[in-house]
């Protein structure tokens, strides 16, 4: 898997704070910071899956009836 | 019937019905036991004895007038904070919403059980927000375990779990947006059902990840669940998620075995190496099954990891205002993940909404080569309150995130699974097992659940609760 996501929490924290609007106290920010390298982790694995790189499918929500329907079709 | 605490739904229906005890002992009953035992265990945060006592007359009086009842007649049961009940804020666990308006209507799935026949009896504390597997709370104190207060319930429906693995009400209603149904199911000894995605409607509850939020029962034994399930299902147009899908009678079916079912073990992702109590635990499971072969679901790491994003995101877009306004009040564990959250990348969401379709058509493709998927609920039993951190395979890993690691991709999968418990020997702790099946098919998880009951593996009673309060 290659990591295609550079993210440097802290630097991203303090540019994103202010932007967002969300007052982040100094004694969370270790906390935060945890959690977003822990979400970047989690998107370089997402990130890697191997989809059609042309598909044109993009981010539809989840649709219980036709996602879940499709496997009576299929079956 | 001098165990009443440890009695099931469906046996309690039939003493009510037969006129051996009346719906209001039965609610007298458990309004005592949850009076006792509740102070040491944390699992009810409102118990509504004024309204459960009338709802009881009213049930004693129906039949006494010859009037037939439903198929939960006299059946207490609780629901998870989140749950919206008449006359109360709907607290999500939360400090926040303690202030907010008191609802005005009961949700959907209370009303559903209270036609049937049950009878509500109070609210159950959860993580702050369902964002937990641990069953802690800042605001309202921990849930504890009934097998060992000193020990985690699981989350996010910890009351949910406690209440019923404590015997102190026989049927619960929690969520499960990644496990929290499953987790706590797991960790208290108990059956637990999340049903496929889209099955019920969450009409009347707080959310909390709308692309992955799940409803659906805990109980002491798969015929607990599957009436309760039966109960419940029915299509709304009151949460857009809810498919208009044909009602199953998995009451009726529960009995039907699993000779000519095709049952395989979870292996890949769901692989045991490094997980020795949840290794025993599936290893006797599928010696029970004669479950002797194995199947991989592909791209489960990218499910799961997709499902992880969806929710840090959608959850933190819901609190956005609050974490402007006021982030001191969240929970420190909750709040945290939330300020993340709502920074992460928006082409970073949209890739994890068309992975989570990617992973979700690849895990029900599975179900063409098998019926039955056998896998880990939780990777250990419940660990000791205030635990950070999880030994897998000899390495510290964070606990939180990992609790769920084998529930998070069914639940990106949208797949139904019931929690089966059983007993780790050497910790004295049950862990659950997941039983997991194609969507829409309740009816075959609650049939091997019910097959496995049949062969031993069934909702124990901790030793320390189960003494004492003996009705007469």
């Amino acid at each position: 898997m290659t990591n295609k996501i550079h993210l440097a929490p802290k630097a991203y924290l303090d540019l994103m704070e202010t932007m967002i609007g969300i007052p982040v106290h100094e004694e969370w920010k270790v906390g935060v910071c945890l959690h977003l390298a822990n979400a970047a982790r989690m998107a370089d694995i997402v990130e890697c899956a191997e989809l059609d790189p042309n598909s044109l499918e993009l981010a539809g929500t989840f649709e219980p009836d036709r996602d879940n329907g499709l496997m009576e079709d299929t079956l | 019937m001098t165990r009443l605490h440890f009695s099931s739904a469906a046996d309690i229906t039939k003493a009510v019905k037969g006129g051996r005890l009346t719906a209001s002992e039965v609610v007298d009953f458990f309004l005592a036991r949850i009076s006792r035992y509740n102070p040491a265990l944390n699992a009810f945060t409102a118990v509504l004895a004024e309204r459960a006592t009338a709802r009881a007359s009213h049930i004693d009086a129906q039949l006494a007038r010859g009037e037939s009842l439903g198929p939960l007649a006299g059946v207490p049961f609780a629901v998870k904070n989140l749950f919206d009940i008449c006359n109360l804020p709907t607290l999500a666990g939360s400090a926040i919403n303690a202030s907010n308006t008191p609802s005005c209507r009961d949700a959907l799935l209370i009303q559903r059980l209270e036609e049937k026949g049950a009878i509500l009896v109070g609210a159950l504390g959860m993580g702050e927000y369902a964002y937990d597997f641990t069953g802690e709370n800042t605001h309202y104190g921990n849930c504890a375990n009934p097998w060992d207060t000193t020990h985690m319930s699981g989350g996010s429906s910890s009351g949910s779990g406690t209440a019923v693995g404590a015997g102190l009400v026989p049927l619960t209603l929690g969520s499960d947006t990644n496990g929290s149904i499953r987790v706590p199911a797991s960790f208290c000894g108990i059956f637990g059902l999340k049903p496929t995605y889209g099955r019920l409607p969450r009409s009347g509850t707080y959310p909390f990840s709308d692309s992955l939020d799940h409803l659906g029962p805990m109980a002491r034994n798969s015929r607990d669940l599957a009436l309760a399930f039966d109960a419940i299902q029915g299509y709304s147009n009151s949460d857009h998620a809810c498919a208009d899908r044909p009602i199953l009678d998995t009451t009726d079916t529960l009995e039907e075995g699993v000779t000519g079912l095709r049952i395989a073990r979870a292996s890949g992702y769901f692989s045991l190496e490094g997980y020795p109590q949840a290794a025993r635990a599936v290893d006797k499971v599928c010696r029970a099954l004669n479950c002797a072969s194995e199947i991989d679901i592909p791209a489960t790491l990218e499910g799961r990891s997709a499902a992880y994003l969806i929710t840090n995101v959608e959850g933190s877009r819901l609190h956005l205002p609050r974490l402007r306004t006021r982030p001191q009040d969240f929970d420190p564990d909750t709040r945290d993940r939330f300020i993340a959250g709502a920074m992460l990348p928006a082409a970073w969401y949209a890739r994890a909404q068309q992975v989570r379709h990617w992973y979700a058509k690849k895990a029900r493709e599975v179900f063409r080569n098998v019926d039955v998927i056998i896998a880990a609920a939780t990777p250990c039993v419940a660990p000791c309150m205030g635990e950070k951190t999880l030994i897998i395979g000899g390495e510290p890993q964070p606990l939180r995130p990992n609790l769920g690691y084998f529930t998070q991709p069914i639940s990106a999968a949208g797949l139904p699974s019931c929690v089966v418990p059983t007993m780790d020997q050497e910790s004295g702790l049950p862990i659950g097992v997941q039983v997991i099946a194609a969507p829409w098919r309740e009816d075959l998880v609650l049939r091997v659940a019910y097959a496995l009951e049949e062969l031993g593996f069934k909702a124990l009673e901790p030793d320390t609760l189960c003494e004492e309060l003996v009705f007469d």
